[in-house]
């Protein structure tokens, strides 16, 4: 399989290389940019923090990628503080997981790929100035998005059927691939959905159904979300994008290489990035433009580390909203136990979903909505620990008993919703706590909304619903405790104004010409499912536009 | 108490030993020198956890899943586990277990003052003990090591021949297909989602 083993680097550049685009950060995002403006010609180096792995590192070894980090950050290394709210100090607490490997989260997410609709790009014009959120329009609109979206379903691979979800925005092509074969968990979505009058859709998924692009198609090992796929299967960034950029010879991927600080010059340009090596030397790579991609909470950090004079609150931050407007995604989450085996360990999570909630009924005074899908994503140890209802005997013969009756006849409903964007929820540099290269930690405040909190109830009584009308013997919920803190967005803002936006509609900073940041930071509003695709699709649009102001000789200044 | 299965070709995965050895040579060698000790009785080498500790672990480990049609947690090997994920990946969890441990054998002494540790409880007296800890913080402790011992890959020392893989009525393949399960067997389905006319 030619796609798993990693290919001698096809170009190297030296640090004193005035490249044309320094991109930090080889995740979803960072992978498209570089496969498109390397194709474009130009010369590209990918900084990226973690390491170079590729599908014969992957195992299906539970430990490895929890206890072990494998595939995320370790918190040793980089540790985090948490705080409710600026009141208080934060304290110590890995609160953000985030990729960090050469694919960054594609490597190890759980591969839904829903399109945005129009309503998530236009939040401020349906409901106004919510208290205590800071809601506006998108610069752009679904239908500027669609041909992106199309390029990514195409140029990743993403499998499901047009026209299932009668809730889709309109598409220009149909899907590259056929469905993913349905899982006893979607065929019970289905039987709930016809009793409830819900919609049950195939669920698009950036995971290949048939051999695609000389890529082996999945094998339904069980072993997708959190994991790394060893067929190639998953559309990771990892799998597609990256050995498209490397074939080009024009672009170097080198991973181990921490930017500590995007360096500008007197004039205000970047002129390259400053980072640590595997054996932590400082190196300036040159480059006459500079792409941040490395996700909605390093993203900003990186920035505030690049202050200056110019820019005494973080670099390209005028507008005062860096860091600002952190989103998660809401979720609501219940379990629901069957009279026979699902086996949901088997194959991909999720094989089924529905949209029939995506944006609430007014009179509920909920802003916003979402969308549930069914799904087992438990392995055997997180399973143990947290799978059975949290009210079971948590050890003992008893306890050992629902394990073995509940691993393999049980499912989950997840709701997947909006989550309003609060200028009092952001990243920023920890004062004191310093990761283990002597760098700030990432600080996060953050507490939900009060309409967040009310989704959340809303959304765990669809869930439970759900399950009650597929059948299930008995349901249990989850509380909301805190969310999960891995779809990392808004904290670098795109809009018109420079007053309040960060970067512009085609992802240029708005302070400095040639500074561009493209990944989850750029978000407006934080969409109702999950962010990876709109992320590519994104980052195929900007880098559309890039390349052609580098050719029109428009890089180091706004026209 | 169950009869100790011999351990036959491979580590439990239907993965070949070769195959392991390629990849994780260092472990390969571990778990062969864990069920070594198993089959032999000899004492496991313990590096990190003193012999006396991971007598304890497991004697706890065995009352959080105890041996009932498939093996509880001591036969699934947690105790090298144990001591093989504190020395490395866990190294950082080893303070809070050596604290966890003496907090057992604390409530232990507390339950039946003349007892040695908890290891020499009888299993009701152990129950008991572990029922008046467990909503703190130090049964968490050894019931998440425990867990990470009886159901990672048997290559970290534990979940010897796949005891909690079967337990729970699972296999690690590289491929299945479908129909996964009994919903999506095509009869089955056409019951439950029979054709809207």
């Amino acid at each position: 399989m030619s796609r798993g083993v990693r290919q001698q680097p096809s170009v190297r550049y030296a640090p004193a290389d005035e490249v044309d685009f320094a991109i930090v950060g080889a995740g979803a995002a960072g992978s498209v940019m570089a496969r498109e403006l390397s194709r474009a010609g130009y010369r590209v180096v990918v900084l990226e923090q973690g390491s170079y792995l590729t599908a014969k590192d992957f195992k299906h070894d539970e430990l490895a990628v929890s206890a072990g980090h494998q595939l995320t950050n370790h918190p040793d290394r980089s540790p985090q503080t948490f705080r409710a709210s600026a009141k208080e100090k934060a304290a110590r607490r890995d609160f953000l997981i985030y990729g960090r490997v050469v694919g960054g989260g594609s490597v190890h997410f759980t591969a839904n790929y829903w399109r945005f609709h129009e309503a998530d790009f236009l939040e401020h014009s349906r409901y106004g100035n919510v208290a205590g959120a800071n809601l506006a329009d998108w610069p752009i609109r679904y239908a500027d998005l669609e041909p992106y979206y199309t390029k990514v379903e195409w140029e990743v691979g993403v499998s499901g059927a047009a026209g299932s979800n009668p809730f889709d925005p309109p598409r220009s092509r149909p899907f590259p691939l056929p469905p993913m074969p349905i899982k006893p968990s979607g065929v019970l979505l289905e039987v709930a959905a016809r009793k409830l009058g819900w919609h049950a859709a195939v669920a698009p998924v950036a995971v290949i159904s048939q051999p695609y692009r000389g890529r082996q198609a999945c094998q339904h090992c069980g072993f997708c979300e959190n994991f790394g796929c060893e067929w190639g299967a998953k559309s990771s960034a990892l799998a597609t994008m990256i050995p498209d950029a490397e074939a080009t010879g024009r672009c170097e991927i080198r991973p181990n290489s921490y930017v500590r600080r995007v360096q500008t010059d007197a004039r205000g340009l970047a002129t390259g990035v400053v980072y640590f090596d595997v054996s932590r030397r400082e190196i300036m790579q040159r480059a006459k433009a500079v792409i941040v991609s490395a996700n909605g909470a390093e993203t900003p950090r990186l920035l505030f580390m690049s202050a200056t004079n110019r820019f005494r609150d973080g670099l390209a931050n005028s507008s005062g909203y860096l860091g600002k407007h952190l989103m998660f995604n809401g979720g609501a989450f219940a379990g629901g136990v069957f009279d026979h085996e699902l086996n949901g360990h088997k194959g991909v999570q999720v094989s089924r979903y529905v949209q029939d909630h995506y944006r609430l009924d007014p009179k509920l005074g909920i802003v916003g909505g979402g969308g549930i899908d069914t799904r087992f994503d438990w392995y055997p140890i997180s399973f143990a620990m947290d799978g059975i209802p949290p009210d079971a005997p948590h050890w003992g013969a008893g306890y050992k008993r629902m394990l073995r009756e509940y691993y393999t006849r049980s499912m989950y409903a997840l709701a997947h919703t909006t989550q309003l964007p609060q200028e009092s929820a952001n990243v920023t540099l920890d004062p004191e706590l310093k990761d283990a290269w002597g760098l700030p930690a990432i600080r996060t405040t953050f507490t939900e909304h009060p309409n967040d909190i009310k989704m959340y109830q809303y959304f765990l009584d669809r869930c439970i619903e759900l399950l009650d009308a597929a059948g299930a013997k008995s349901t249990w919920k989850y509380s909301i405790d805190i969310p999960s803190a891995v779809h990392l967005l808004g904290t670098a803002r795109m809009g018109n104004d420079p007053k309040t936006s960060v970067v512009d509609k085609f992802h240029r900073t708005h302070d400095v010409p040639n500074l561009f940041i493209v990944d989850g930071s750029s978000f407006v509003t934080s969409g109702s499912g999950q962010p990876t695709m709109t992320i590519q699709a994104l980052a195929f649009r900007a880098a559309e536009a890039i390349a052609g102001y580098a050719k029109r000789g428009e890089i180091t200044r706004k026209v | 108490m169950l009869p100790r299965r011999d351990f036959v070709s491979t580590l439990g995965t239907g993965l070949g030993a070769a195959w392991l050895a390629a990849i994780w040579p260092d472990a390969l060698a571990d778990a062969a020198e864990a069920d070594r000790a198993a089959t032999t009785g000899a004492a496991a080498q313990f590096r990190t956890i003193t012999a006396q500790q991971a007598a304890d672990f497991a004697a706890v480990a065995d009352r959080i899943i105890p041996a009932d049609e498939t093996p509880g947690a001591r036969d699934a090997g947690v105790a090298f586990f144990a001591d093989r994920f504190l020395g490395g990946m866990g190294s950082g969890q080893k303070a809070e277990f050596d604290k966890a441990i003496a907090a057992v054998n604390a409530a232990a002494k507390k339950r039946v003052p003349t007892a040695a540790s908890f290891a020499a409880l009888t299993v009701k007296q152990q129950d008991e003990t572990l029922t008046s800890i467990q909503s703190g913080n130090e049964f968490s402790v050894l019931r998440a090591i425990t867990v990470a011992g009886y159901f990672s890959h048997p290559s970290h020392g534990g979940n010897r021949n796949d005891a909690g893989w079967r337990t729970i009525g699972i296999q690690d393949r590289m491929q299945w297909s479908p129909p996964f399960g009994y919903y999506d067997q095509p009869e089955v389905m056409t019951k439950l989602l029979p054709r809207k006319s």
